[in-house]
C-alpha cells in the first residue's frame, strides 16, 4: 500500500495498520514528517462543534485519542484546560445560548460565567466555558507514530505528480523525482495537498488550502489555562506548559498556495489583542510566527473513505479545516478498519467524499 | 565574578552567561518591576535550584507525568517572568525603501558602503577594533584606517538599529525611536559570525565564554596576565590566543591543529602551548579560577575561551528564505536574488578578505584577488565541538547531551527532529546558540527552521 502524505493521519493509519500486522506500506512525504500542517497547529482538541455530525464524531475521536496517547512512546502531554469564549456583542451571546442548549443535549454543555472568574482576563462580561476541551502536544504524536513505524513501513520523500489507474483501478503512483511506484491501494493524507492531487490525477475532492498565521510570545508565569476564543478580536490563543502565550489570527485568506510567511500586520494584530485581553503582559514581545494551511472543505468538515465510482484501492482522509491534529488517531483507526475489512465503519458515513454530490453537506461553522 | 549569572528557566540551576551579543542566552532577564534588563548592568535574583534533574527520557517515560492533572503543575516548577510591564517608549512603524540595504556594520558591511546605500547596524566596526591578532594579507591598522575613511564619508548612510526578521511587507528593523519596514533592490547581509559553545562536562560553569565576549569585554578586565584555556585547533583559535599573554589552546584528541603558516609561525614566537585532549570536568574554585580536568592533566586558567570555528549568524539570511550549505563543520547561507552576503556570513575569517568580500560588491575585478584565498579547511569524523561526553547544549531549555543522546536512542537522526523530541532551540534565544554545535554534532545536514522573527518583538 502506498499512503500519501507523512502527516498526523498517514502515521496515524500507517501506526494502526502496523498495530493489525500489516507491515506493506510505503509512505510518500515531500518534505518531512508533519512538514504540511502536522508540525504548525496549536494542537487543542475540543467536543464543540457546531454540527451534529462533528460532534457525534468527535465523542468517539476524543476519548479515543485521550486513551491512545497513554499507550505512545513519548508522552503527548494531554491535559484538559477548556475552552473559552469572549463574548463581546448580543449576537454573540445568542449564538451562544444556542449552542449552549445543543451541546447540553449532547451532554457536554459547558457553562456561563462571568469573565471576571477567570482572574488572567481583563474583559468583564459574559464568558462561556466548556471545561471538556483540552491541550496536547503534536510533535510528540506524530514522532511517537514515526517511532513505531519507521522499520516496518518505508518512508520515501518526494513529491507525488498524480496516480495512476489502469482499467479502473489503482496502479500506483507517478513521483516528481523517483519515477513511478506501482501498487494496487494508493491512500491519500496529504492535508491542504489533498486537492490539487486528486485533481492532478483527474478526480475532484474539493479541498483547498487557507493560510493562517500563528505567533508565540516570551514566555511569561502560567494563567492563560484555557483556549480563549475572541470572536470580536478576531484571535484565539492559550499559553504553553513552558510559558508561552500562543494563538493566531482569524483573518480569512483566498483559498491558495501562498507563502510560509508572516505578515507584520497579523503579528501587530494578533499581540495588541492579546495585550489588551490578558493582565500583566502589556510589553511582552512576539518570540516567533509561523504560518500554514487549512485544508478548507465547502462545508468545513473532513472527507475520508472513498466514492464508489472512484477506481478500485483509492481511499483519502483528508480536509480537516483546521480540526485534524485532535482527529488523527481515531480517523487513522477507522481508516485502518476500512482498508482491511473492505466494509465502510458506520462512524466514517457522514464523511464520504460522495456526499458533495448528494448535496449532504455537514453544517459545520466552527473553524477555529 | 566578572562573568554574569543567570539561572536556568527548567531547573533554576546557576549557570554562567557566555556570549555577550544581544539575543543570546540568559543575556536578558524580566526583573520584578516587568521590565526587561540586561544581565550586565545589574545582576537578576538569586535562585533555589530544583533538586532534581528533569531530562527528557523522565519527561517521556515518567508514568506520573502522563497524568492529566498532574501538567498543568509544570509551569510552576520553572523561573519565569511574573509579568511586562508596558513599553516605556512608544515606537511608530514607517515604511521605507532603500536601493541598497546593508546590514551589519563590520568590516565588509562598511566595505559594502557606496552613495546607494543605507546600513542598518548595531554598532559600526565591530571585533576589528578589539582583536589584537593580525591579518594574513594587510595590517590591521591600513584595514581599520581605510574602513575609517569610508565611514567618514558615508556617515549619514547609516542608521542604528536591529535587524528583526523578515515580514511579508518587509524587512522589519527595530531602531532607536521607531521601526523600520524597509524594501530594497538589493539586501547586503555583512551580519558577521560568531563561535559557538563546544560540548563538555562543566561547559555551563560560569567563565566559559566565546571569544567575541572574551576579546570585546573581559580581556581587559581580567588583564593580559591572567592564563586563559582557549578551545579550538585553527588560525581562529590562535587569533585568540594572541589576545592574551598566557595562553593554551587545547584541541580535542580527535583533532589534528590546522594553522597557516603564517600563524604556525605566531604560535612558535609567542610560546602558546598546544594540547590536545578531551575535558572530563571543570569545577570553579572561586571567582577567578577554574580548574580544569581533562584526561592528561589539569589546568587552572581564569577563563575557557571557546573559539573552534566561527559560523555564520545563519537566522538572518534563513529568515529571508535563504538556503544553506553544510560542510566542514561549517554552515554557510547561499546567496540567491537580490541578496548579497559578505565577510563572516561567507565564513571569512581573515580581516583583509572580509574587506574584499564587501569591497567586491562595489568594484567587481577585485573578485579575482579574492579568489585567490582560498582557505584550507578540514573536516573531522567527530565534531571538533566534542570535547567531552557531557554538557549542556541548549541554554534556554536546559537540553543536555544526554537528552540529545536519548532522541538518538529513540531513532531521530538530523537537528530537526531533535528538536521536536527534545525542544533544543526552542528557548529564548529561538536556537541561535545551540542547534549549529547540536547540528555538526549529529553531522546533520539541515538545521531547525529559524523563523521570523530573529528577536522578540515588542511594539
Amino acid at each position: 500500500m502506498i499512503i500519501v502524505g507523512a502527516g498526523a493521519h498517514g502515521l496515524s493509519l500507517a501506526y494502526h495498520l502496523a498495530r493489525e500486522g500489516f507491515n506493506d506500506i510505503k509512505i510518500i512525504e515531500m518534505k518531512r514528517i508533519g512538514f504540511g500542517s502536522s508540525s504548525r497547529n496549536a494542537s487543542r482538541f475540543r467536543y464543540h462543534f457546531f454540527s451534529k455530525e462533528n460532534i457525534t464524531y468527535a465523542k468517539k475521536a476524543i476519548p479515543y485519542l485521550i486513551q491512545h496517547v497513554k499507550e505512545l512512546r513519548l508522552n503527548s502531554l494531554l491535559y484538559f484546560t477548556g475552552y473559552l469564549w469572549i463574548l463581546r456583542v448580543e449576537e454573540q451571546i445568542s449564538i451562544q445560548k444556542k449552542l449552549d442548549s445543543m451541546w447540553k443535549a449532547e451532554g457536554i454543555g459547558g457553562e456561563f460565567r462571568d469573565c471576571s472568574e477567570f482572574e488572567f482576563l481583563k474583559s468583564e462580561g459574559l464568558c462561556y466555558y466548556a471545561p471538556q476541551d483540552g491541550a496536547f502536544h503534536h510533535d510528540y504524536l506524530i514522532y511517537s507514530y514515526y517511532l513505531e513505524i519507521k522499520d516496518k513501513a518505508r518512508l520515501i520523500i518526494d513529491e507525488v505528480e498524480k496516480i495512476n489507474f489502469k482499467g479502473g483501478k489503482v496502479a500506483g503512483i507517478k513521483l516528481v523525482k523517483g519515477g513511478e511506484l506501482n501498487d494496487d491501494v494508493v491512500v491519500i493524507t496529504a492535508g491542504a495537498w489533498s486537492g490539487k492531487l486528486m485533481t492532478n490525477s483527474g478526480i475532484n475532492v474539493p479541498i483547498f488550502p487557507e493560510k493562517k498565521e500563528i505567533f508565540i510570545t516570551e514566555d511569561v508565569s502560567f494563567r492563560v489555562r484555557p483556549l480563549v476564543i475572541d470572536t470580536s478580536n478576531k484571535v484565539y490563543f492559550s499559553q504553553t506548559l513552558k510559558g508561552e502565550i500562543i494563538g493566531g489570527t482569524e483573518t480569512p485568506r483566498p483559498y491558495n498556495f501562498l507563502p510560509f510567511t508572516n505578515s507584520f500586520e497579523e503579528l501587530s494584530h494578533f499581540l495588541r489583542a492579546i495585550r489588551e485581553t490578558v493582565k500583566g503582559i502589556e510589553g511582552i514581545g512576539i518570540l516567533r510566527g509561523w504560518s500554514g494551511y487549512y485544508e478548507m472543505t465547502p462545508d468545513s468538515s473532513h472527507i475520508m473513505g472513498y466514492d464508489d465510482e472512484w477506481p478500485e484501492g483509492l481511499y483519502i482522509d483528508a480536509g480537516y479545516s483546521g480540526h485534524g491534529m485532535m482527529f488523527a488517531p481515531y480517523s487513522g483507526k477507522l481508516m485502518a478498519e476500512l482498508i482491511l475489512n473492505g466494509k465502510v465503519p458506520p462512524e466514517m458515513r457522514p464523511y464520504l467524499p460522495t456526499r458533495f454530490k448528494e448535496k449532504k453537506l455537514i453544517a459545520e461553522s466552527l473553524v477555529i | 565574578m566578572r562573568v554574569p549569572a543567570a539561572y536556568t528557566k527548567r531547573t533554576k540551576r546557576k549557570i554562567g552567561v557566555s556570549y555577550d551579543e544581544y539575543g543570546m542566552p540568559y543575556t536578558e532577564y524580566v526583573n520584578d518591576k516587568g521590565e526587561i534588563t540586561s544581565v550586565f548592568t545589574s545582576s537578576p535574583k538569586e535562585r533555589h535550584p530544583l533538586p532534581l534533574r528533569i531530562n527528557i527520557r523522565f519527561l517521556h517515560e515518567t508514568r506520573l507525568l502522563r497524568n492529566s492533572s498532574v501538567l498543568p503543575a509544570l509551569p510552576f516548577f520553572q523561573d519565569l517572568p511574573k509579568h511586562y510591564s508596558p513599553l516605556k517608549k512608544h515606537k511608530d512603524v514607517e515604511k521605507a525603501h532603500f536601493k541598497r540595504l546593508i546590514i551589519g556594520g563590520g568590516t565588509s558591511g562598511i566595505a559594502a558602503l557606496n552613495e546607494d546605500s543605507i546600513m542598518v547596524t548595531r554598532e559600526l566596526f565591530g571585533d576589528i577594533l578589539y582583536d589584537e591578532s593580525p591579518s594574513l594579507l594587510l595590517s590591521k591598522e591600513e584595514i581599520v584606517k581605510k574602513l575609517k575613511e569610508k565611514v567618514k564619508k558615508f556617515e549619514n548612510k547609516v542608521l542604528y538599529g536591529n535587524y528583526m526578521g523578515k515580514f511579508d511587507e518587509g524587512l522589519l528593523f527595530e531602531l532607536e525611536d521607531k521601526f523600520l519596514l524597509v524594501e530594497a533592490e538589493e539586501i547586503v547581509v555583512s551580519t558577521g559570525a560568531r563561535t559557538l559553545k563546544p560540548i563538555f562536562k562543566g561547559n555551563w560553569e560560569q567563565g566559559v565564554v566565546s571569544r567575541e565576549y572574551y576579546i570585546r569585554r573581559l580581556k581587559g578586565e581580567i588583564g593580559e596576565e591572567s592564563k586563559i584555556l582557549v578551545l579550538g585547533y585553527n588560525d581562529l583559535a590562535v587569533k585568540t590566543a594572541l589576545n592574551s599573554k598566557k595562553a593554551i589552546i587545547l584541541a580535542p584528541q580527535h583533532v589534528d591543529f590546522a594553522f597557516s603558516p603564517l600563524y604556525r609561525d605566531l604560535v612558535n614566537e609567542n610560546g602558546i602551548e598546544l594540547e590536545r585532549d578531551y575535558i572530563v570536568d571543570v569545577i570553579r574554585t572561586d571567582d577567578k579560577k577554574l580548574v580544569v580536568t581533562t584526561k592528561k592533566g589539569e589546568y587552572e586558567v581564569s577563563l575557557i575561551v571557546f573559539s573552534v570555528l566561527k559560523q555564520p549568524r545563519l537566522e538572518v539570511t534563513s529568515s529571508m528564505g535563504l538556503s544553506y550549505t553544510y560542510e566542514n563543520h561549517v554552515y554557510k547561507p547561499m546567496r540567491e536574488n537580490n541578496v548579497q552576503i559578505t565577510g563572516g556570513m561567507l565564513g571569512i575569517v581573515d580581516e583583509y578578505l572580509s574587506l574584499l568580500s564587501g569591497e567586491v560588491l562595489n568594484d567587481p575585478k577585485k573578485i579575482d584577488e579574492l579568489k585567490n584565498y582560498s582557505s584550507k579547511e578540514v573536516t573531522f569524523s567527530i565534531s571538533p565541538y566534542y570535547y567531552g561526553s557531557n554538557g549542556l547544549i541548549c541554554e534556554c531549555e536546559e537540553v543536555w547531551l544526554e537528552d540529545i543522546e536519548y532522541a538518538k536512542s529513540l531513532g531521530v537522526r538530523d537537528t530537526e527532529e531533535i528538536k521536536r523530541v527534545t525542544g533544543l532551540g526552542t528557548g529564548k534565544c529561538q536556537g541561535k546558540a545551540c542547534v549549529t554545535v547540536a547540528g555538526d554534532y549529529l553531522k546533520s545536514n539541515i538545521l531547525i527552521s529559524f523563523r521570523t522573527p530573529i528577536y522578540p518583538v515588542r511594539i
